[in-house]
């Protein structure tokens, strides 16, 4: 216990990204948030009036317990969606665990440790997804200091469930995979398989969902009141009515009751998960490092096919791509979403048939002119939402890490090596939205010219939420780290600039839908707006750059 | 050549990492730079390579003020830094391929310094594979291949010999020896004494952040006038006394 505290409290500091350092960025930083803030002030206290709306309506018929319910349930399939993508990321794929396999620890130590601190980056999920709804309830319901007690250890554990059960199905993944020759290629393999499989899950328990809950027995229960609709969160996540009863009725024996067995089930859950990790966990982690190699001769017929003379752009993006696709952290982060967004469309649609009568109306829908602004003007949201999503220009420069210094001392300027971490992330966002289209063109069968014109006028979005995500790197570089994973996951760039990414895709729809009658006129104008932003905020950039990369010191 | 006037190097403004430097590295030699660790050698390096930036002072290499013609500057030394650690996921002859493209190297003659430089260093065999399966000593012979693709005239070395093994540290001594002797320049940090007195034209001893002697081996010993070891005099030189 004493080594799995210690090694945990040491993992936790390493990656604490702490506010110390020198002033100037400590002020940068805390602007940044400032800004932030205020930009989501109105949306949070939206929020905040939504919730105790539908806790008033839902008080009348007294199912008001079903907002903590659905929220608790969806922060666990939330936790244990991304959880897959997590645990595999910190349990595996970060090189620290190198520098621990030598240490005397038992493996669940390791495993208890590293997953401590992945249950703590969940903190910050359950903070935004379940604390307002906390709030609201207990304010509304005058909650008593139980129910806030009972809150309180709800939120510390609630994530554990979901998390052990993603962590134990990578676990038996990567088992699997950490064997042969081609471990590096396998691993991956083995992660996507593993998303495929978390995606197939969750549609799967959705269905269930469905089955079950025939309008007459939702309506019956809805009658009844006393919060009866609380069951109808286990078909979310099962288990979570638990854990909501337990806070519902947290003034009475029987909240403490369901408080007590949800604490017991999530304790037995650790202690099966730490079981079968001291059996599994080194299986998949030793050797993980180990990369193939033949030592073969390279002859000079060979040499002279693999030597050919580029331009320092192309010779820095094509190095910037083939990095992204071979580190299987970058992959599973930055590359693998790419290509995933078309397969979130279609697993549903193949899962569930009914939903290609739905597609057949999209298509009429497609097909007709007075609905060809909208759709161009929502593709053209969707394509910046999906560009920002990916991280690669966010992460382009913390990537570099400590080897940031070779930009310096390569005769290349920073221009033209910033605008080749630049054209990175353009081309692999525009592959992500040339493969939506695809998948839109074979589905809803669109006139031809549709596809096309929504690609060029998606272009300068693309490019605009690109260079946004480089200059917020650019002044917030998270440059110390020891694995990658902090370069990529545990980096706040990222979502910084997927918020950007999602107000303006929503600035953008709204003004679409609004409009309607312009949407198509708004669409092309929006464009030309971000083509001249564009180029302004590049010029900006690279401007900006010079000095800005001239005072990193690493 | 490389030439370093009154160069001085604060961190947080306060601790001085280097204090008025002078040294200037002609061609045609051999240039060790001695000194115990945390003595400034690697932030001297750093500055002189433009990777970061003195506080005061200048620096030219070959005559061209590495801050103000920066790119140009660049292109006239190779480098090869303390760790080699780096373009790990790409095979050897990637990285030989992006290194000759950054310094525009033609295809005829990166096919020929690949081949002189891979057969030297008996790397032909590695260079289909990454460097993420390279050994230590092996990726420091890379990164030293990526460094002279362009042929340049002067050699910027920090630990060069760090994890080599004797034979490829034999090599590229003489390499070094070969290069000096054609008339350019080779600069490397050391701190095994033995490398830098067999092989060094001249040295200079640097500790917390001031030059303490810069000359050759014979006026060092002269300067302290005893027969004493090149260890000894380093000890005594660097000690706290």
């Amino acid at each position: 216990m004493n080594k799995y505290i210690a090694l945990t409290k040491i993992l936790l500091k390493n990656s604490s990204n702490s506010l110390n350092g020198d002033k100037r960025k400590r002020t940068k930083t805390i602007a940044l948030w400032v800004v932030l803030a205020a930009a989501f002030a109105p949306t949070i206290v939206l929020l905040f009036k939504f919730i105790s709306k539908a806790y008033d309506v839902l008080f009348q018929v007294s199912q008001q317990g079903l907002i903590l319910a659905l929220g608790i349930s969806f922060v666990c399939i939330f936790v244990f969606f991304f959880g897959i993508f997590y645990s595999q990321n910190v349990l595996y794929f970060a090189n620290d665990i190198e520098s621990l396999l030598p240490l005397p620890f038992k493996q669940s130590h390791i495993l208890g440790a590293k997953f401590t601190v992945a249950l703590f980056y969940e903190y910050f999920t359950e903070a935004i997804l379940l604390l307002p709804l906390f709030i609201v309830y207990g304010a509304k319901s005058n909650g008593t200091f139980l129910y806030y007690f009972y809150g309180l250890i709800l939120f510390l554990i609630l994530p554990i469930i979901p998390l052990s059960i993603a962590s134990f199905i990578i676990m038996i993944i990567m088992s699997f995979t950490n064997v042969g020759k081609h471990k590096d290629k396998l691993k991956i393999l083995g992660g996507i398989a593993a998303m495929l499989l978390a995606v197939s899950i969750n549609i799967w328990m959705q269905k269930i969902g469905m089955s079950t809950s025939n309008p007459e027995e939702m309506l019956r229960m809805l009658r009844s009141g006393n919060n009866s609709l609380i069951l109808v969160s286990n078909k979310i996540f099962p288990g979570s009515s638990i854990a909501a009863k337990a806070l519902v009725l947290s003034s009475s024996f029987q909240g403490f009751i369901n408080m007590l067995l949800f604490l017991g089930i999530t304790v037995a859950i650790i202690l099966i998960f730490l079981a079968f990790g001291e059996k599994l966990y080194f299986k998949g982690v030793v050797g993980i490092s180990e990369i193939s190699s033949k030592r073969k001769e390279l002859t000079v017929k060979e040499l002279k096919k693999s030597v050919s003379q580029n331009s320092s752009i192309k010779a820095l993006t094509i190095k910037e791509l083939k990095i992204l696709f071979r580190t299987p952290i970058y992959f599973m982060n930055c590359i693998l979403m790419n290509f995933l967004w078309p397969v979130f469309i279609l697993i549903p649609i193949f899962t569930q048939p009914e939903m290609m009568n739905n597609i057949e109306e999209v298509s009429i829908l497609a097909r007709d002119p007075k609905f060809i602004g909208l759709i161009i003007g929502i593709s053209l949201a969707a394509s910046l939402f999906l560009s920002s999503s990916n991280g690669i220009t966010s992460t382009a420069i913390s990537r570099e890490g400590k080897n940031l210094f070779i930009i310096k001392y390569i005769p290349v300027s920073y221009t033209i090596q910033l605008t080749a971490k630049l054209l990175s992330g353009i081309i692999m966002s525009t592959i992500s939205i040339v493969m939506m289209l695809l998948v839109a063109v074979i589905l809803i069968k669109p006139p031809v010219y549709l596809p096309i014109i929504i690609l060029f006028l998606s272009l300068p979005a693309i490019v605009f939420i690109s260079i946004v995500g480089i200059l917020i790197d650019l002044n917030f570089p998270k440059l110390n780290w020891d694995n990658e994973v902090k370069a990529v996951k545990q980096n706040f760039n990222v979502v910084i600039t997927l918020l950007i990414g999602v107000i303006i895709a929503a600035v953008i729809g709204f003004l679409v839908v609004k409009f309607e009658d312009y949407s198509f006129i708004i669409s092309i104008a929006l464009s030309l707006t971000l083509l001249i932003i564009d180029f302004v905020l590049y010029k900006f950039t690279m401007i900006k750059s010079v000095d800005i990369i001239n005072e990193i010191e690493i | 050549m490389i030439e370093l006037i009154n160069v001085t190097k604060s961190y947080n403004g306060k601790t001085k990492a280097v204090d008025n430097l002078n040294l200037i590295i002609p061609d045609g030699e051999i240039f060790g730079f001695l000194g115990p660790n945390g003595a400034g050698k690697t932030t001297t390096i750093k500055m002189i390579t433009g990777i970061i930036n003195p506080v005061s002072g200048s620096i030219s290499i070959n005559g061209i003020d590495i801050r103000k013609d920066s790119i140009k500057a660049k292109k006239q030394f190779g480098f090869v830094p303390d760790n080699p650690d780096m373009f790990l996921r790409l095979k050897g002859i990637e990285y030989l391929n992006f290194m000759a493209d950054i310094y525009d190297v033609g295809s005829t003659e990166r096919i020929d310094v690949i081949k002189k430089l891979s057969e030297r260093f008996e790397m032909i065999n590695a260079l289909k594979d990454q460097i993420q399966s390279y050994s230590h000593g092996m990726r420091q012979k890379i990164v030293i291949m990526g460094a002279l693709m362009h042929n340049p005239s002067i050699w910027i070395l920090d630990e060069p010999m760090t994890g080599l093994d004797p034979k490829s540290s034999y090599i590229l001594k003489e390499m070094m020896r070969e290069h000096a002797d054609k008339g350019n320049t080779v600069f490397f940090s050391t701190h095994i004494l033995e490398v830098a007195e067999k092989i060094c034209d001249r040295f200079a001893i640097i500790n917390k952040g001031n030059i303490l002697f810069c000359g050759t081996f014979e006026e060092l010993k002269e300067q302290f006038k005893e027969d004493k070891s090149l260890e000894n005099i380093f000890l005594e030189m660097t000690g706290d006394e």
